[in-house]
């Protein structure tokens, strides 16, 4: 009886080995997501968002006569996981394109890989600098805004409007830090001076210990960088200390991101940030992507979403343009290309990454989105 | 298993050894590219859960850190490929003194608490470890962006070179890795020092009266084990063309554990076989099935309670009456 298990155990791993799947004349786009694990919720919008671009695509006859089909991997928000996905829709799939995960490690991990398979990535999710700009590499393309993107503008915004001296208060690992660090070059290149910054480890529920430092110092604006579960502890205790009263409020994105501003209520109520989309945009195209979007999934997309969502048109796009899915002809078409999408215009530069709409928005009214200006 | 050096067993062992190792030779040949990729990770993997049963399966140690060993692997091999010098040989040599050097301060602090007193202090400092790469951003090592492009070498052999960014070629490496890694492990568990780590597992009471150091054995075998990770690790980092602090994360040091006993400790081998099955699980049934996560721990909830002795017991224990032993 044991033994017939562990037989039919070995039999079963060798049966799901050997099963691959073959499709014919289509285009495939490969979507690796962390769809369990601490980015589940985003990466579901992440792939919702794709099948919708792919469904809206083929209902309009595809592309060079061609349908699109999505193949969807778990990457488990784990870099070794994603980078094997990544080789097995290349290798075994034979993907046209990929739309890589969340996790900018894992991002980073695969890049390499996509590059000396000469596979097109899209990425959609993932933040870190690392990815475009000086470290680019010729497959790797971003429609999402890296902290450079937001920081330039909403720095410029935030010195003209809010004051000079500013106190910074993050978590303490690699994307906070180098958001930091996007904040300081441009805020100081403003004329603003950072008068200190306070890093609490991941995780932390108390802190009310930081508070005091922040309010000897005297700034005249605290600028907040975290997300998840840390953004919602630190705005409800910034909100009961009544931080507000003393200084003025302002965060990168992530801390009032679509998927916690429900959790946040009215504590967020007059926080700055800036951001290069949400749902609320006033523009006909946006108008149409979210009263699909709404329909077919019965929420509001968020900037993951309309990220996911662009970066697959866009593809099609230079596809259309290469009459090609031939990867160097699909890069020289993404190079230099605008695509007019729900945000809005952009163009992709030649450092990879897209040049994207910036606005200013003030959390307002028990956590609505309200657009101050275009920022940028 | 029989010993190396008995008689007509040696020769039913090199038997079945070569023609193991023969199959595992050509079978690349049979699978595509990304199968390909899925073996050399499973084989290099199946060193690290090998060198987890040193501790665990021989010396009865529990360890809940052991992913600190990989990792610090991992990283002195990027380090060694992408900052230094392009060879997978001193790569290997810095993996295994960062690692024997990190095995030994952990081994000599935690070594006086025992049982699962030990296995906690593992877990801390496995995660001091863990923290500090993740948190060291604007350095070389990357933070929690982790080490990347890091450069595949090529192997040199004297006579001649290997080109390792074929993965045939380094499928044969690891195969190689692999197998020598066992044989050492096979060596040092069948030597005396092997017996007195034997010995500490049912009785560490009695050991001292027969005139063994229990302390220093089990710091002994704790260093050796971290080594292997950590050759393990530099393997994958090769291979990978990455180091991330998701190989120093407490969940490997979890994985590795449910590699180790789905395999079946105390045996070198079932650990690898846990390796190979739980990689390969792991990668497949998550592109079927959302929950891949709910299958493997079902999959290692039912091995042991089933098969305690892990799935290599079921087909070990014919042999083991056979030789009487």
């Amino acid at each position: 009886m044991k033994r017939l298990l562990a037989v039919a155990l070995i039999v079963v791993s060798a049966v799901l080995f050997a099963f691959q799947a073959q499709a014919a004349n289509e285009i495939l786009v490969g979507c690796i997501s962390d769809l369990t694990g601490t980015y589940a919720a985003l990466s579901k919008q992440q792939v919702d968002a794709v099948n919708m671009a792919v469904d809206e695509l083929n209902q309009k006859g595809g592309v060079l006569g061609r349908k699109f089909k999505v193949i969807v991997e778990d990457s488990a928000t784990s870099v070794s996981l994603a980078t094997q996905k990544l080789e097995r829709l290349i290798l075994d799939q034979k993907v046209d394109f990929v739309i890589p995960p969340t996790t900018s490690s894992a991002v980073l991990a695969m890049m390499p890989v996509a590059l000396k398979y000469n596979k097109l990535m899209m990425v959609t999710l993932a933040q870190s600098m690392k990815i475009t700009g000086e470290n680019r590499n010729k497959v790797t393309f971003r429609c999402f805004a890296n902290g450079e993107i937001t920081g330039k503008p909403q720095s410029k915004w935030m010195v003209k409007n809010l004051g000079k001296k500013y106190y910074i208060i993050g978590a303490d690992y690699a994307w906070p830090r180098s958001t930091a660090e996007v904040y300081t070059k441009f805020l100081k290149q403003n004329g603003a001076e950072i008068i200190g910054e306070t890093w609490f480890p991941l995780g932390t529920k108390d802190f009310a210990p930081y508070f005091g430092k922040i309010r000897a110092a005297k700034p005249e604006v605290l600028l907040m960088i975290c997300a998840g579960n840390d953004a919602v502890s630190l705005v409800s205790q910034v909100n009961r200390y009544g931080l507000g009263k003393q200084m003025k409020l302002a965060a990168d994105g992530s801390l009032v991101s679509a998927d916690i501003i429900k959790a946040h209520g009215a504590n967020a109520d007059g926080i700055i940030i800036a951001d290069f989309y949400v749902s609320s945009l006033d523009t006909p195209e946006n108008k149409v992507f979210v009263k699909n979007y709404m329909a077919r999934y019965k929420d509001a997309p968020s900037k993951m979403a309309l990220s996911s969502y662009e970066g697959v048109m866009w593809v099609a796009q230079a596809i259309k343009q290469a009459g090609s899915t031939d990867t160097d002809k699909m890069v020289k078409a993404l190079e230099g290309s605008t695509y007019k999408g729900p945000q809005g215009s952009k163009k992709m530069g030649p450092d990879h990454q897209a040049a994207l709409e910036v606005y200013m928005i003030q959390i307002a009214n028990g956590g609505q989105y309200k657009i101050l200006e275009r920022a940028n | 298993m029989a010993k190396l050096n008995s008689g007509s067993n040696f020769k039913k062992t090199f038997l079945v050894h070569a023609i193991i190792l023969a199959a595992l030779a050509v079978l690349p040949l049979f699978l595509n590219g990304y199968h390909q990729k899925l073996a050399v990770e499973a084989i290099i993997l199946s060193v690290f859960a090998m060198s987890l049963d040193l501790v665990m399966g021989y010396a009865g140690i529990a360890t809940f850190g052991h992913a600190a060993f990989f990792g610090i692997g991992g990283y002195a091999m990027g380090v060694m490929l992408k900052f230094l010098f392009p060879s997978l040989w001193l790569g290997l040599i810095l993996a295994g003194f960062c690692t024997a050097i990190l095995a030994f301060l952990i081994g000599f602090v935690s070594i006086r608490a025992k049982g699962i007193y030990f296995a906690i202090l593992t877990l801390a400092f496995a995660e001091v470890v863990y923290r500090i790469i993740f948190h060291s951003y604007n350095t070389p090592l990357g933070g929690s962006d982790g080490l990347v492009g890091v450069p595949t070498p090529m192997l040199h052999l004297g006579f001649f070179d290997i080109d390792l960014r074929n993965t045939v070629n380094f499928y044969w490496v690891a195969v190689a890795f692999a197998y020598l890694s066992y044989l050492v492990c096979k060596l040092i568990v069948g030597s005396p020092f092997g017996s007195i780590l034997s010995g500490i597992r049912e009785n560490e009471n009695r050991v001292p009266f027969l005139g063994f150091n229990v302390k220093w054995s089990k710091v002994t075998a704790f260093v050796l084990a971290g080594i292997f990770a950590g050759f393990s690790g530099a393997m994958f980092t090769a291979f990978k063309t990455y180091a991330d602090t998701e190989q120093l994360n407490f969940l490997l040091s979890g994985k590795v554990i449910v590699m180790a006993l789905i395999g079946g400790i105390g045996t070198l081998i079932g650990p690898m076989v846990g390796a190979v099955v739980i990689t390969i699980f792991e990668s497949v049934i998550s592109t079927y099935f959302r929950a891949h996560h709910l299958i493997i721990g079902a999959l290692f909830v039912i091995v042991v309670i089933f098969m305690p002795k892990g799935l290599l017991g079921l087909f070990a224990r014919k042999d083991r009456n056979n030789n009487g032993s």
